[in-house]
């Protein structure tokens, strides 16, 4: 048992002060309800340009850094309104966590164009949370909505915790543990003991009783979930910020592709080698202490800022479509597509031989066969790391080649550097002993010291009759695998606790715990044979 | 477990944050009753079970003696959680009622509107709390809506003073938790308080504290079951 024995760990957090520069405002919405609102604003008259943050982390707290966030766009001449969503912190009403924001945006909207320091055109901001709340805010049609700047989001709630069919439980569980309890905020001191069976109980030890309902609810959902465009205004512009890195990003990839394939909407896409809480994957290191925190907030902010600038002037023609880099201290590569239009498809397949290493191979194998793995749901394949912060501590998965519950395939040693850039597919034809099952897929860096660096992952449910052909979409990517490195693959049948763990049977192991072993078999080579689908930068100015 | 990592050195939680956490845990417990009034509080003890070091639990005890919810008494000064006695009992009301009618007015003096639209806020989530019945949220936004007010009248001293009357009334009401009757006009008491801030009407701010202390006294004293 980890924690602090049979007491709950869950400390409220205080609200944190109203900061120096900000005043709150009480902003009633269509109901009655009061919204806690902090206004920002630079010095002068105005009318100025004004972006809204709403968002359920307490406006003026140290999670999400809002005070600091609204300083830097104050010093460049923006106003800014953050917002406490209703039933958090300081707003009145009932918390129903990411769903109440359509009617709330919009109401919010209209109160700020109302005020004498507002222009009639506002933008929105914000991540996560932040970044749902602007879909739905868009949703809702407000003509005076230019612009949003979505980051580290999908459309909804949904489209993250269930992509590929299989439950996103330690993020799902984490956020609705800090956030949905009530209308405080929470830390907790100790690990979580996910050993805890059924899993809903994990929660129950760390929160206490009650749970939080919303977590019940997400974690049973029964319906397949596919994410949709919102009905947003066609002239709306959208910048899509999205972290390689963050455990969302396929989720944010697929928003990506519906919306600028729609016809509605005006949409720009930055990728940043960065994780969920926006660390990033650098070649210099990291600057840390004050200093840290003003870089932090110059690459945070930067796109954004090119972005709405010209939105405000009514000038995007020069605006990049699509801009990524494979590090986030390097110059940024720009595109008019995602793909790269200079990209090429590379397919790598799994080998396996008498004697032999399984391997990845460029060359298709011209014998077939199948590799096998127990999947046990008493002893699932450990995901490791915490979901937000991939790169704040990123872990080594050297143990994998030697685990008898996945299947491992391993490339030889680039003789030149290799770009990697799009969304990659595991595909292969599956077979279990068990009715359903999860299937993952991971890309992994291994350096020439044996560092196994995890680039890529993705998950799918699947279900019989047997045997069937399963897509596995990794998570995009734009990352650069330096010569002398090897890349590799990594199935498996679970992930945990990153991932709902499959028991083997049809029930839930949210709410049941009734385990049972299930043997897994992937193709290897003919038609339905384990590859790997990536698609390799071409650059241009290399020739 | 979410939020921002721009420093990644610091994932160690500085003393003061982990004195704050111990704070709210210990004061917690003893504004619910988990520590009963004359419990020997231990700090050696209390360090070891909330798993921080001496230095934050001894600046916690500091504080919760200064709050007067810890009492340092008898021949080994042994701490204690503060018993509420009824002339203490009578002593605090009789001082709030000396106090906050003063603060009532000079917030009617002093409030900006973004004082005013903040104990709105306050008061909207007091009637939210009332219509779940949800009494230890219900006394915490109260708590709040007694802070700020003190805070908006700009008089420090009394603003000290109302804050440890404030932890000593919250610690009489863990015997006589109030009833939903009684957080319906609370509520209405305080919102009345909000409107006659906003108006800038000192006489009816000076009769919504009245009302709201004579609620509460009269509560407390018909329902202490000790």
């Amino acid at each position: 048992m980890n924690g602090v024995g049979t007491m709950a760990q869950a400390q409220r957090r205080d609200l944190a002060p109203i900061p120096d520069g900000a005043r709150q405002r009480a902003v009633r919405m269509r109901d009655g309800t009061l919204l806690a609102t902090d206004v920002y604003l630079p010095p002068g008259q105005g009318p100025f340009r004004t972006l809204i943050s709403r968002l359920p982390y307490d406006k003026d707290g140290t999670e999400f850094f809002m005070p600091d966030i609204a300083r830097y766009w104050v010093a460049a001449g923006y106003a800014v309104v953050v917002q406490d969503v209703r039933g958090k912190a300081r707003s009145a009403g009932e918390f129903q966590p990411l769903t109440q924001d359509v009617d709330d945006g919009y109401d919010t909207i209209d109160w700020v164009i109302a005020q004498d320091w507002a222009l009639d055109r506002v933008a929105m901001i914000g991540d996560s949370a932040a970044g749902l709340s602007q879909w739905a805010a868009a949703a809702s049609k407000h003509p005076a909505l230019v612009a949003i700047s979505p980051r580290c989001c999908g459309f909804e709630r949904f489209d993250v915790m269930y992509d590929g069919g299989v439950f996103a439980l330690d993020s799902s569980v984490y956020w609705a543990a800090e956030t949905a309890i009530d209308e405080y905020l929470y830390d907790y001191p100790g690990p979580f003991d996910w050993d805890i069976r059924p899993v809903r109980d994990v929660v129950t030890q760390a929160v206490g009783n009650p749970r939080p309902k919303w977590i019940d609810e997400w974690a049973t959902l029964e319906s397949a979930h596919q994410p949709s465009l919102p009905d947003i205004r066609p002239e709306l512009a959208c910048l899509h910020l999205c972290g390689m890195f963050d455990f969302v990003a396929s989720s944010q990839a697929d928003a990506w592709n519906l919306a600028s394939a729609s016809g509605r909407g005006d949409h720009y896409l930055v990728l940043d080698a960065v994780d969920h809480s926006w660390a990033p994957l650098t070649r210099a290191g990291r600057t840390r202490g004050a200093e840290g925190m003003r870089a932090f907030l110059d690459r945070y902010n930067q796109p954004i800022r090119e972005f709405l600038d010209a939105v405000f002037e009514r000038n995007t023609a020069a605006l990049p479509r699509v801009r990524w880099r494979p590090y986030a201290d390097a110059e940024w590569r720009t595109e008019t597509t995602w793909p790269p239009a200079a990209s090429t498809e590379a397919t790598y397949w799994a080998l396996v031989g008498p004697g032999r290493a399984p391997a990845l191979k460029t060359q298709a194998p011209d014998s077939t066969t199948v590799v096998s793995w127990t999947h046990d749901p008493e002893s699932p394949v450990p995901s490791k790391s915490i979901p937000f912060h991939h790169l704040t501590l990123p872990p080594d998965f050297v143990d994998l080649p030697g685990r008898s519950d996945v299947a491992t395939f391993v490339a030889e040693p680039l003789t030149a550097p290799l770009t990697l850039v799009g969304q990659a597919t595991a595909e292969c034809t599956l077979r279990s002993s068990s009715e359903s099952t999860h299937l993952f897929a991971r890309l992994f860096d291994v350096d020439p010291g044996g560092s196994w660096f995890e680039i890529a992952f993705g998950r799918r449910a699947a279900r019989g009759p047997w045997p069937r052909d399963v897509t596995v979409r990794l998570s995009p990517l734009g990352y650069e695998v330096a010569r002398g490195h090897r890349l590799a693959v990594v199935m498996s049948s679970s992930l945990f606790p990153r991932f709902a763990l499959d028991q083997g049977t049809d029930g839930n192991s949210w709410h049941e715990w009734s385990p049972r072993p299930a043997i897994q078999e992937v193709a290897i080579g003919g038609p339905g044979g384990l590859r790997l689908k990536v698609r390799v930068w071409c650059d241009e100015r290399e020739g | 477990l979410k939020g921002f990592q721009p420093d990644p050195t610091a994932t160690k939680a500085p003393t003061d944050l982990a004195a704050r956490r111990t704070y709210n845990e210990l004061r917690r417990r003893i504004v619910t009753g988990q520590l009963a009034q004359g419990d020997i509080v231990n700090e050696v003890a209390m360090a070891a079970e909330l798993k921080v070091s001496r230095t934050p639990m001894r600046e916690v005890f500091r504080e919760l003696l200064s709050e007067g919810l810890l009492v340092g008494d008898g021949p080994r000064r042994q701490v204690r959680v503060r018993s509420v006695s009824p002339d203490l009992l009578d002593e605090m009301f009789d001082v709030r009622l000396a106090l906050e009618p003063l603060a009532a007015q000079a917030a009617t003096t002093n409030a900006s509107a973004e004082d005013v639209d903040a104990l709105r806020l306050i008061t909207a989530r007091l009637a939210d709390a009332t219509k779940s019945r949800e009494t230890p949220r219900f006394l915490d936004v109260d708590e709040e809506y007694h802070v700020a007010l003190a805070h908006i009248a700009r008089a420090t001293v009394t603003e000290d003073f109302l804050r440890r009357l404030r932890a000593l009334t919250r610690l009489a009401l863990v015997t006589s938790s109030p009833s939903a009757r009684l957080m319906l006009r609370t509520h209405d008491s305080r919102s009345d308080l909000t409107v006659a801030v906003a108006e800038a009407d000192a006489s009816a701010a000076t009769a919504a504290v009245v009302n709201y202390l004579e609620l509460a006294r009269t509560w407390i004293r018909s329902h202490r079951n000790t």
